[in-house]
């Protein structure tokens, strides 16, 4: 240590170190005579040697001499360094949605120890992770397993302070909840084991560090003050620590309540003791030494004897196969910006291919660099200097640009990962996704760097080893003439199969984005407006609530620019709701989980003007207690009564209401899409919203506004009538039909974006390296050129030749592109919708658009060539 | 010439110079003219070796240097021993101790 302390306190002193060397020698000569002292200069080099680093110093003498060398020629420099700023920034960009998303651990004490608890759903074939809080706090008492286990779920409740109400996003979590992730309250106190106590019983409320900032200002004195929510009294006991802001990566909640606040959040029932409802996350902190593995086959066991116990025989079977899963929870649980995870890591392979493609142009110009300076190379190596020495100063040079391209990269990643960031997370409510580069991201821009500059360092570097000195100094050219250009020809190759490859991926993606846009959705989506609501958040009886649509509708209706209005409960595209059935002289098959069912008010199809088939829309006769009717759709119709007429023929709820199986089909509509666009056509069936209130409650309700011109005007009045009904009444959600759809394509959207942008930037690349090579091979063959000029070759043969020496070079890159392409399209199959990735439209066209782009670049330098004057060439030199 | 002068053996430079260095603080000059004198004129150091061998011995710690007066009055940087310096002469004459004891087996060895 001690050593190293000494070189760098020399390298501090140096002057004055060299100074004392060179008085201490120079006495040393005068008094020994001067002429049996040797070299001064080599002895002091040598002296000075043991003083430092070695390598180090002489790659900092590389690096001066190496940024010196930019300084003179400062274009090259700008131009290599910009385009290595953005095809590095652009990597970094997106390996920080990657880090944020997949891979960043959640702020909180011993991540790795964390694991979710799943199974596998074998009807429905996905993971599913919702248990009965009984069998939860069975699972509690498992201390050989976990040091602590914490269950969980979302709400979204009505949240008023002195008479204000806004809705806010929230959970409900075990008391444990906290101390099992091993956080400290930012101010206040956090949740503690007695505050879960029993139903209703548990009147507190942590606010989230971002929320208390927004809503209350930051203000400490709201800690024991109380606030309504949805309509319970609950008093704010603390602020939750500002770094964590929830289990999902995407995900920041407003609000925390015990677990035991159920059935006042959902406003009706408490699940808290039923042994049936699978409502809750459960996430354990597994003890040291106990895998996942061992963890859940312990759990295995649990769950089935919960299940004997629960459940009849009968359902029993249902269960049978459900197999409890741990899966790691270190990084945060399964959410939408998770589920991109795969398109993340298709567009990081294309990022990459695109600096690759780059690289190999920023290697050409360095290649063409290093032949101009073959002389000065030449020059130095017969002076004495090792070829290993010049190809690390090469290589220096390369590295001094990658990291200076990599610095200014970071910047354009730190912008890049913000737009990224908000494609995946477009418009959904109460979902923010911290993208700022931490340590992961510089650690991997670094790398890119590194990789990169070595990259395109290394065929320079390559160039200068080949380089004869006595050839060179004697001005003749054999060691580069022929052979010089085989690199560059390799590179020109490559780059035409990856924009190639590119522009297909960008083509398959644009294509599926097309098909999803342009999907027949069995409704119009123009014109409508959308806005949810939820009066018995207020404390609505249903009887209220519904005069409460009613008003509100009539009032709507009659708007100037309304054509028409209706409502749903679940809506379009925001998920499904499976329901039992009966189905008059139908026998349900075993296992079937039956259609899905909607609520639907007065002219529902009418105003989102899907096609009614045969029969009737729900009109305003479908009052509560008048005859109970039913719409459902074509695949319905033919699922339950194949060709015979399903009008008139009575169905119900099935399950504990299968009593009611007497709803009599009025009409049949046409199948459209209903939960999200790439499903397949359920069953689906409607009831009159009023008429489904008998048998259940209903809390929110969703309105369809059909307008005259662009929804987006009526979005005032709308507002407007809703304040004067009940301003306590908080509206959510409002937007266009239109916005909804493209919010549910965002990530579609952002892949076939950028693919496509990145895929053009390829064949950009390309065509300025196929053109940059050829002018420069032409530069270089004008001698030759007007040497065959002058012996009788006629300007079209010199175009042809060039252009033919052109088109091998293209057409050798889209015949390697295009079995590359075919084969990495397995990848990304299942990304697409309805597009083939053999799709012959999309390989004929990007081939066409290859070809047409590089024989345009390739083109210009062939002119050149033909119109070189003999006489001024055979001057040339 | 009555003494042939002899290259120093590869790798007792340094130990030559701490050796030189025990009995009081020398300038480098000085350093080089003991060698000579004690080893009878047999031991010449080089300028060459001398200088970059005491900025080596210096990283190391072994020695320190400082500015002081001749005694004809110039100005000479004079090098001493450290702790550290007398820790490593005595290791390195014992290694050199042992090599030699070895290879004079060998030679003698019949």
């Amino acid at each position: 240590m001690g050593e190293i302390w000494r070189k760098l306190t020399f390298l501090l002193r140096r002057q004055q170190l060299e100074r004392d060397l060179d008085e201490e020698m120079r006495y040393h000569a005068e008094m020994a005579g001067q002429p049996r002292f040797g070299n001064l200069t080599r002895l002091r080099e040598k002296s000075r040697t043991e003083w430092g680093f070695g390598w180090l110093d002489r790659f900092i003498q590389d690096l001066r001499f190496a940024a010196r060398l930019l300084r003179k020629s400062p274009v090259f420099a700008v131009v290599v360094i910009v385009s290595l700023a953005l095809g590095i920034g652009a990597n970094s960009a997106i390996f920080s949605v990657v880090n944020a998303v997949v891979l960043r651990s959640l702020p909180v004490r011993h991540p790795e120890q964390l694991a979710l608890l799943a199974y596998e759903d074998p009807s429905e074939g996905r993971i599913m992770r919702s248990f009965p809080y009984p069998f939860y706090k069975e699972l509690r008492t498992r201390s050989d397993l976990f040091s602590g286990l914490l269950c969980q779920t979302g709400m979204s409740p009505s949240l008023s302070v002195k008479g204000s109400a806004e809705r806010v996003t929230g959970e409900m979590v075990s008391a444990n909840y906290f101390d099992v992730l091993g956080l400290h309250p930012y101010v206040g106190r956090l949740f503690v084991a007695s505050d879960e106590t029993s139903a209703g019983a548990n009147p507190i409320v942590v606010l989230s560090y971002g929320f208390w900032q927004r809503r209350f200002g930051g203000d400490p004195k709201v800690i024991g003050t109380s606030i309504d929510l949805n309509t319970t009294p609950v008093t704010i006991i603390g602020v939750s620590p500002p770094e964590y802001d929830s289990l999902e990566p995407d995900y920041s909640p407003d609000i925390r309540v015990p677990i035991t606040m159920q059935p006042q959040m959902y406003l009706g029932a408490s699940y808290l003791d039923s042994r049936h409802d699978w409502w809750l996350t459960i996430v354990g902190r597994l003890q040291p030494g106990v895998s996942t593995q061992r963890a859940a086959g312990a759990l295995e066991a649990d769950m089935h004897s919960y299940i004997e116990q629960v459940y009849t025989a009968k359902k029993r079977r249902l269960f049978r196969e459900r197999h409890i899963q741990m899966l790691a929870a270190g990084t945060g649980l399964e959410t939408n910006a998770k589920k991109a995870t795969k398109q993340l890591y298709v567009l990081m392979a294309v990022v990459a291919l695109v600096l690759l493609s780059g690289c190999l142009n920023i290697a050409n110009l360095l290649l063409a660099r290093t032949i101009g300076r073959q002389r000065e190379i030449a020059v130095r190596l017969a002076l004495g200097a090792a070829r290993s020495r010049l190809v690390r100063q090469l290589l220096t040079e390369s590295l001094l640009l990658a990291a200076a391209g990599g610095a200014l990269g970071l910047v354009v990643a730190f912008f890049g990962s913000r737009v990224l960031a908000s494609f995946l997370i477009a418009g959904q409510r109460g979902i923010s996704l911290d993208v700022t580069p931490d340590a992961h991201v510089l650690a991997f821009t670094l790398l890119v760097s590194l990789i990169t500059g070595i990259f395109f360092g290394i065929a320079p570097a390559h160039q200068t080893v080949r380089v004869e000195v006595f050839s060179n100094l004697k001005g003749e050219e054999s060691g580069i003439i022929g052979s010089h250009l085989t690199w560059p020809k390799v590179f020109v190759t490559f780059q035409v199969a990856l924009s190639l490859l590119l522009l297909t991926g960008a083509g398959l993606f644009l294509k599926s984005l097309n098909k999803l846009r342009t999907l027949d959705l069995g409704f119009d989506k123009h014109y409508v407006l959308v806005v949810s609501a939820d009066p018995t958040l207020t404390g609505y009886s249903q009887e209220r609530a519904r005069a409460f649509y009613q008003e509100v509708r009539r009032r709507i209706a009659h708007l100037p620019g309304v054509l028409s209005v209706s409502l749903s409960n679940i809506g379009l595209l925001t998920g499904s709701w499976g329901s039992g059935i009966t189905v008059e002289g139908y026998q349900n098959k075993e296992n079937d989980l039956g259609p899905d069912r909607d609520i639907a008010g007065p002219g529902y199809f009418t105003t989102l003007r899907v096609p009614i088939v045969q029969g009737r829309d729900f009109g305003p006769q479908d009052r509560i207690h008048s005859p109970h009717v039913a719409i459902v759709n074509q695949t319905f119709a033919r699922y339950y009564f194949g060709k015979s007429n399903p009008i008139g023929k009575h169905v119900g709820p099935g399950g504990a209401s299968a009593a009611q199986a007497d709803f009599a089909i009025v009409g049949i509509v046409k199948d459209g899409k209903y939960a999200s666009l790439r499903e397949v056509t359920p069953r689906f069936w409607y009831i009159p919203y009023e008429q489904f209130n008998e048998i259940h409650e209903i809390h929110g309700l969703r309105l369809y506004i059909r307008t005259a011109g662009d929804p987006k005007n009526e979005i005032g009045a709308v507002r407007q009538t809703f304040r004067t009904v009940d301003s306590k009444v908080s509206l959510f959600d409002m937007q266009t039909l239109e916005q909804m759809i493209d919010t549910s394509l965002a990530t579609d959207r952002m892949v076939a974006t950028l693919s496509l942008f990145f895929g053009v930037l390829a064949a950009l690349i390309a065509a300025i390296g196929l053109y940059g090579v050829l002018t420069y091979a032409v530069i270089r063959r004008t001698r030759e050129i007007g040497i065959r000029m002058a012996l009788g070759a006629q300007h079209s043969e010199v175009l042809r030749a060039v252009i033919s020496q052109v088109t091998v070079l293209v057409l050798v890159g889209i015949a390697s592109g295009l079995p590359c392409a075919l084969v990495l399209g397995r990848f990304v199959q299942s990304l697409l919708f309805e597009v083939k990735i053999g799709d012959p439209d999309t390989l004929l066209g990007t081939t066409v658009l290859t070809l047409v782009v590089t024989l345009l670049a390739g083109y210009l330098p062939a002119r050149r060539a033909a119109s070189i004057d003999p006489m001024r060439a055979l001057r040339h030199e | 010439m009555p003494h042939e002068t002899a290259d120093i053996p590869p790798g007792t430079l340094h130990m030559l110079i701490l050796k030189t260095l025990q009995r009081g603080p020398l300038h480098g000059y000085a350093i080089a003219q003991r060698i000579h004198l004690i080893s009878e004129d047999v031991l010449q150091v080089e300028e060459g070796s001398l200088y970059p061998a005491l900025q080596r011995i210096l990283i190391k710690g072994w020695v320190t240097a400082d500015w002081s007066e001749s005694e004809s009055g110039r100005r000479v940087r004079v090098y001493k021993l450290t702790t550290a310096g007398r820790k490593q002469l005595g290791k390195e004459i014992s290694e050199f101790d042992r090599v030699i004891k070895a290879v004079y087996k060998v030679i003698e060895a019949s």
